[in-house]
């Protein structure tokens, strides 16, 4: 029902633009196609004339198909979004697409039962399929346009969907999921309203700044849109506060990478399989991003301007992401270079690639986060590096002495624990690294920096401090009055008790630990006595 | 001579956990109590300037953690001890059961030279409360089996028999800390190592 609307729609788009593409209507495959290339040689540099008369197809298509909530929303450079149903974007069963559907379905009010039910289906089966390529996946149409009550009434109908359905069910999980995602955007939503009057702009999540020409410097920006040059003096730009995306005044409209960092903050996950490429017949032979044809063989024919098509006119050229394997067009892949954590933590390779904006700016948000469990993903790496055999053992050791340092009184008044303030993972964990650390690892500069950190803790513990030296082992097994500690070389440290030896009285002697020994002894004696009290009462 | 040498006197407290260590050592040193419960995490201690038989001895006063979660680092400090001071609550008896674990833990990690007459001290704490479970009588018993040990009964709260317990300790650790000092003077004598350094001295002009 609806998809025969948004065909209409789409029909009526397609009669008004080979009206004014009138040169091309023969050569084009599909009159949806034409758009495209309108949409084409924008990017190639016939930019603003060609702009003028898309924007012109835009407007018409909205008075056309002003019945039409989606077109509506999506700004004219949108409009082959009509075909959405047509083919299998990139990646045809992630969630959010999904999601963006049962969406649809909650908004459009004609959620009968049945259609509800299939859509959650998919949902709950998308779900299981795995989350991880979300946000790499075609952005949902017209939800940064939702108004806040819009937004909030989803949110209603969602939590009376959770209701409706089987406890610690999938479905209900799945919901949930939703609903937290609709709860984050409503925040976004508040934000935006409060903020707009400072300049920033919120789109798909992006904080955009508006940066007024003329700029001091002449930068040399590139638009994340259009991938043209941002001339500084004369044009009127925008920036991200948050992922550092970039466009044009004029392109903000058109803007629709989702802003990396809704990624970061929702699932902070790499993709580890080094460059999962499939192949341009999966992508439809389309960029992942903006869905522009690209194929390495040029298209046969003349195109709108009646120029035979080339391979350098098309500006087709599919370009490799070497992060998450998927094609793009030059305009959404600029060659950007960089280190790759798939690479690193499986070949310990440190050589920048080649990768997408997109994934680009998703990596260097990324950095810093502790996300690589190494010793699940990759065990042999300690072995195989040794600074990062040495940099694990003195993480475990770290963690040993925060324990010290966060009983003792003087350490904490000497804000002690601060030294590891700019790495504030190694406080809590000793597994968990970022692609920064691992970086530095290679470098030779986080050996240093935490050797520095472990002599100035151990320093306090064993020598300045009576109270930390006080909470010190004897070992029980040689008795030498020397205090030996669990972060010390040499000792072995009680499963059981957490009791501290001398590895070499451990290993030498006993093999036991006397204290364990002592506790076991004692449980015994009490449940005897025990048994003995209750037998003298009876 | 040894009243001319500043005098350090370590005693530990131990004792099950909420029997009101902290809040006896906070009694006799700060004269303060409150009846808020902090569990105590770890160890630390507390110093105190008192008179003992006319000397002036500097009281370091440790306080221990009872919970076992909050003992999970290492007790050097028990060596070199000069008094242990083992607390139950008159309330409870585990408490009271558990004093012979607290002692034989205590003697077998410090290993005094002595270990039979080690100076312990027992207290029997919160007598302020209606509710009492241990006997007088088999707390006394339980001392006399132990070399009788000096046994006092308490109150934190409202300062009952506290200054009079840590008069007790101190003197029974001055006498312990005495007997040390004797064994001690070995350290002294090796102090002619630094003559050795002078002639060395002497010998390269």
């Amino acid at each position: 029902m609806s998809e025969d609307t948004v065909w209409s729609a789409s029909d009526a788009a397609n009669i008004y633009i080979s009206g004014v593409v009138a040169g091309a209507s023969d050569v084009a495959v599909s009159v949806t196609h034409t758009v495209e290339e309108a949409v084409h040689s924008v990017a190639t540099g016939m930019g603003d004339v060609v702009h003028s008369m898309t924007t012109g197809v835009g407007g018409a298509v909205h008075e056309v198909t002003s019945g039409v909530r989606r077109l509506l929303s999506s700004p004219p450079g949108n409009s082959d979004d009509l075909d959405d149903g047509e083919y299998p974007v990139v990646l045809p069963a992630t969630p959010r697409n999904s999601s963006s559907s049962f969406l649809d379905h909650l908004q459009s009010d004609q959620s009968p039962g049945t259609d509800s039910e299939i859509a959650a289906e998919e949902l709950v089966i998308n779900d299981e399929l795995g989350l991880t390529e979300d946000h790499f996946a075609q952005p949902e149409e017209g939800h940064y346009t939702q108004s806040l009550e819009e937004l909030e009434g989803s949110v209603e109908k969602c939590k009376s969907l959770i209701l409706q359905c089987e406890e610690s069910s999938t479905r209900r999980r799945a919901l949930v999921h939703k609903l937290i995602q609709l709860r984050l955007r409503v925040q976004e939503a508040k934000e935006s309203a409060e903020v707009s009057t400072s300049g920033i702009l919120f789109l798909m999540s992006h904080q955009l700044q508006p940066l007024k020409p003329p700029l001091t410097r002449a930068s040399k920006e590139f638009c994340d849109q259009c991938a043209h040059i941002i001339w500084g003096v004369i044009h009127v730009s925008y920036v991200c506060l948050s992922c550092g995306y970039r466009c044009h005044g004029r392109c903000v409209n058109r803007v629709r990478r989702r802003c990396a960092s809704v990624k970061v903050n929702e699932d902070p996950s790499y993709i580890l399989n080094i460059c999962p490429e499939v192949g341009l017949s999966a992508q439809n032979y389309r960029c992942a991003e903006c869905r522009r044809l690209i194929t390495n063989t040029h298209q046969k024919g003349v195109s709108c301007l009646g120029d035979p098509f080339k391979k350098e006119n098309a500006w087709c050229e599919p370009r490799r992401c070497d992060y998450n394997g998927l094609y793009y067009c030059p305009a959404c892949h600029w060659n950007s270079r960089m280190v790759l954590p798939a690479r690193v933590v499986h070949n310990w390779d440190f050589e920048e690639r080649v990768v997408s904006r997109q994934a680009k700016q998703f990596l260097l948000l990324m950095k810093n986060k502790p996300v690589l469990h190494l010793e699940k993903i990759n065990p042999y790496l300690f072995k195989y590096v040794d600074e990062l055999g040495s940099v694990k053992k003195l993480r475990e050791d770290l963690l040993i002495m925060k324990q010290y340092l966060g009983m003792c009184r003087s350490a904490q008044e000497s804000r002690m624990l601060r030294q590891l303030e700019e790495r504030q993972h190694f406080i809590e964990t000793a597994y968990m690294y970022s692609l920064q650390d691992l970086l530095d690892v290679n470098s030779g500069y986080l050996v240093n920096y935490l050797k520095k950190i472990h002599e100035s803790f151990s320093e306090h513990i064993k020598k300045e401090c009576l109270v930390c030296q006080g909470k010190g082992y004897i070992c029980e097994i040689c008795d030498v009055s020397e205090i030996i500690f669990p972060f010390d070389g040499g000792v072995v440290i009680c499963s059981g008790c957490s009791t501290v030896l001398h590895h070499f009285c451990y290993t030498s002697r006993s093999t036991t630990c006397p204290r364990c020994l002592r506790q076991e002894a004692r449980k015994k004696q009490e449940l005897c006595r025990g048994v003995s009290v209750d037998e003298g009462v009876l | 001579m040894a009243s001319r040498k500043k005098i350090l006197l370590k005693v530990i407290i131990l004792g099950d956990s909420g029997v009101g260590k902290t809040s006896l050592m906070n009694q006799f040193v700060n004269k303060k109590f409150s009846n808020q419960y902090k569990a105590t995490i770890g160890a630390d201690f507390l110093t105190k300037e008192v008179m003992v038989d006319d000397r002036l001895v500097t009281m370091q006063i440790w306080d221990t953690a009872g919970q076992e979660r909050f003992q999970s680092l290492g007790v050097a400090f028990y060596r070199g001890a000069d008094c242990c001071v083992l607390c139950y609550d008159v309330t409870s008896p585990n408490s009271f059961k558990s004093l012979d674990s607290w002692r034989d833990e205590f003697l077998i990690q410090a290993s005094p030279r002595d270990p039979d007459h080690f100076p312990f001290v027992v207290l029997g704490n919160k007598i302020d409360l209606e509710n009492r479970a241990v006997s007088t009588k088999r707390a006394q018993q339980w001392c006399h089996s132990k070399n009788e040990v000096p046994y006092f009964e308490t109150s934190a709260k409202e300062a009952i028999n506290v200054e009079l317990a840590f008069q007790t300790i101190a003197r029974n650790a001055l006498a312990q800390e005495s007997e040390v000092d004797i064994g001690h003077e070995f350290p002294d004598q090796i102090k002619l190592s630094n003559d050795n350094k002078a002639k060395q001295d002497a010998c390269s002009c």
